[in-house]
């Protein structure tokens, strides 16, 4: 008689979580939750009911397709006192047989501290592990080099200025509350973050640069891709209209999304021609023009819409983006991908397969491709389908759980 | 018959903005709804038939350091004598934005849209803000001392 993989009791503590989602952490935690809930795990979550925060804990459990319990914590309370035995005590009486701690910043190691009598496994979205100026790893129009792991003195002197105005002010983003909470300027955060590091049983991370920065510190790295829900995308060819549209989606408000490259790549097409509107979910509405046009803040179903009313799609950061989803949600509707040459991008796009790579900050080189693309509907479509067929291949999230998760539970836990 | 009450939702930066306006409207259906929105912000279907006036701040970015664009919105907002101001983060600004508008009910809209009373008096939010900027420059001169003065053992910077 042949048996089925082993079922596993697994917990997940988030310290951002909110649904409806603020950003790509939330839906991956949700996706991979639901995911390994429908392969038959037992899963929990559990994460902070954090009333007074509009960045973390605003979620309703009964609205959620697995098991949640948030645990009542206000910004007084969000200490790694209180933290850490309060999220020990909710494990513990549920007993999994291993905990992931998910996104989080400086009260992590804390956490991770409290709950080394289980296998655990550290989830890192971004550079958080590398970065406590902003968890970006850029700096100077460049990817840092620095690694606060390796460097931490160099690190912390970078951080330090970039909490002052929001200390003073008190723009407690979650960020600086748990910087401040973590006491993360002290010598002794690192040796704590460090051992949490070494003592997990795995890390995760989303590309192989943040691989590359946890060489000599710990081998068991595992880069695991986000991914999309198929379902939510039509794949129906953009609708007929006097201009075609050229849409960047995200946080652009965020220098390092690159919406300025994008602008000066809209200035150089619109000297020549007038067939194409941009399009940018961004909040500041004087930024429109003739060429171009910002559209707000929009939801993920918003951004569906627009990425369906979209001809091209595109995506100019300049940082080292750890993933891209931006990219797959476009490919994943069957939209061509202009991107640049950055982070967890060059890997999502295909040169010439499936859209355009171009060099960080060039919009000359933008300009080219957009101009290729606007020329020839013929190609949108052939790589706007060739992008569609590696979504489906690659990131629709059964694909993702299905293919990532399995092995590496047995690994973890046989 | 009872007059209408007056709603106010003052908008910044946030994409909770339009969930908040139709929070708004389920809480106060036959209430009159002003929308204070950005000189080009966009009039969409998602909000419009929402509210029943839509007024425009003078400039984009509405900030302490132009005192005298602040009074006159101030100004604005008191004149309209609103039973209901809505701001949408509860930051120590716009507590006090909402102090001093005048409205016997203050609220703030979270990102998932649910409307939170702000409870604070004039003199409690100049003192919150005074308290927290005090308690701020403390913990900044702790973090600097800790980060100039005390080194990491092993870093390999150094």
């Amino acid at each position: 008689m042949t048996t089925g993989p082993r079922k596993y009791r697994l917990a997940f503590v988030d310290l951002m979580f909110s649904w409806p989602p603020h950003g790509g952490a939330d839906v991956d935690l949700y996706e991979t939750l639901a995911g390994l809930a429908r392969l038959g795990h037992e899963v929990r979550l559990f994460y902070p009911g954090y009333e007074a925060s509009y960045e973390r804990g605003c979620a309703d459990p009964a609205g959620l397709p697995f098991s949640a319990e948030p645990i009542p914590f206000t910004w007084r309370t969000f200490t790694p006192r209180t933290t850490a035995p309060r999220f020990r005590e909710a494990i513990d009486a549920w007993r999994p047989d291993a905990v992931f701690l998910y996104h989080g910043y400086f009260l992590k190691p804390f956490i991770a501290e409290a709950l080394r009598h289980y296998p655990t496994v550290g989830r890192y979205y971004a550079y958080e592990l590398v970065c406590p100026r902003d968890a970006l790893l850029f700096r100077d129009g460049a990817p840092c080099t620095n690694n606060y792991l390796k460097t931490p003195d160099a690190c912390r002197r970078c951080a330090l200025p970039q909490f002052r105005e929001r200390l003073i002010h008190w723009r407690m983003v979650a960020w600086t509350q748990e910087y401040v909470a973590g006491r993360a300027f002290l010598p002794s955060y690192h040796a704590r973050l460090l051992e949490s590091v070494r003592h997990f049983s795995a890390v995760i991370v989303s590309n192989p640069l943040m691989a590359s920065h946890l060489e000599g510190i710990t081998d068991a790295v595992h880069i695991f891709p986000g991914g999309v829900d198929l379902a939510r995308f039509a794949y129906a060819e953009p609708p007929a209209k006097p201009r075609a549209i050229i849409l960047a989606a995200g946080r652009l408000e965020d220098p390092l999304k690159g919406l300025d490259v994008l602008r000066r790549a809209g200035a150089i097409l619109a000297e020549g021609r007038h067939d194409f509107e941009i399009w940018a979910t961004h909040g500041d509405y004087q930024l429109s023009n003739d060429w171009f046009k910002t559209v707000g803040w929009r939801d993920p179903a918003g951004v569906v819409e627009l990425i369906e009313q979209s001809d091209i799609c595109v995506v100019p950061s300049i940082w080292e983006e750890p993933f891209g989803l931006a990219a797959v949600e476009a490919m994943a509707a069957g939209r061509p991908v202009c991107a640049s040459r950055v982070g967890g991008l060059q890997t999502i796009v295909r040169h010439g397969e499936t859209g355009f790579l171009f060099e960080r900050e060039n919009a000359e080189e933008l300009a080219r491709y957009l101009a290729e693309l606007l020329d020839d509907s013929g190609r949108r479509r052939a790589l706007g389908a060739a992008g569609r067929r590696i979504v489906e291949t690659k990131y629709d999230w059964n694909r993702v759980i299905e293919g990532h998760w399995p092995p590496f539970l047995e690994r973890l836990l046989s | 018959m009872s007059e209408r009450k007056r709603v106010c939702a003052y908008y910044s930066h946030g994409p909770h903005f339009i969930r908040v306006i139709g929070r708004l409207r389920e809480a106060y259906p036959d209430a009159c709804i002003t929308a204070i929105v950005p000189p080009r912000y966009p009039a969409s279907q998602e909000w419009t038939p929402l509210v029943d006036t839509i007024e425009r701040t003078e400039t984009a970015h509405l900030s302490p350091r132009q005192p005298r664009a602040c009074l006159r919105l101030l100004g604005h907002i008191r004149r309209a004598r609103y039973d209901v101001f809505a701001v949408m983060f509860d930051s120590d600004q716009l507590a006090l934005l909402a102090a001093l508008s005048g409205a016997p009910t203050c609220i703030h809209g979270t990102m998932d849209g649910r409307l939170v009373p702000i409870r604070s008096s004039v003199m409690a939010a100049i003192a919150v803000a005074v308290g927290r900027n005090v308690w701020g420059r403390l913990v900044y001169a702790t973090a600097w001392l800790a980060v100039r003065c005390l080194r990491v053992r092993g870093d390999q910077s150094n």
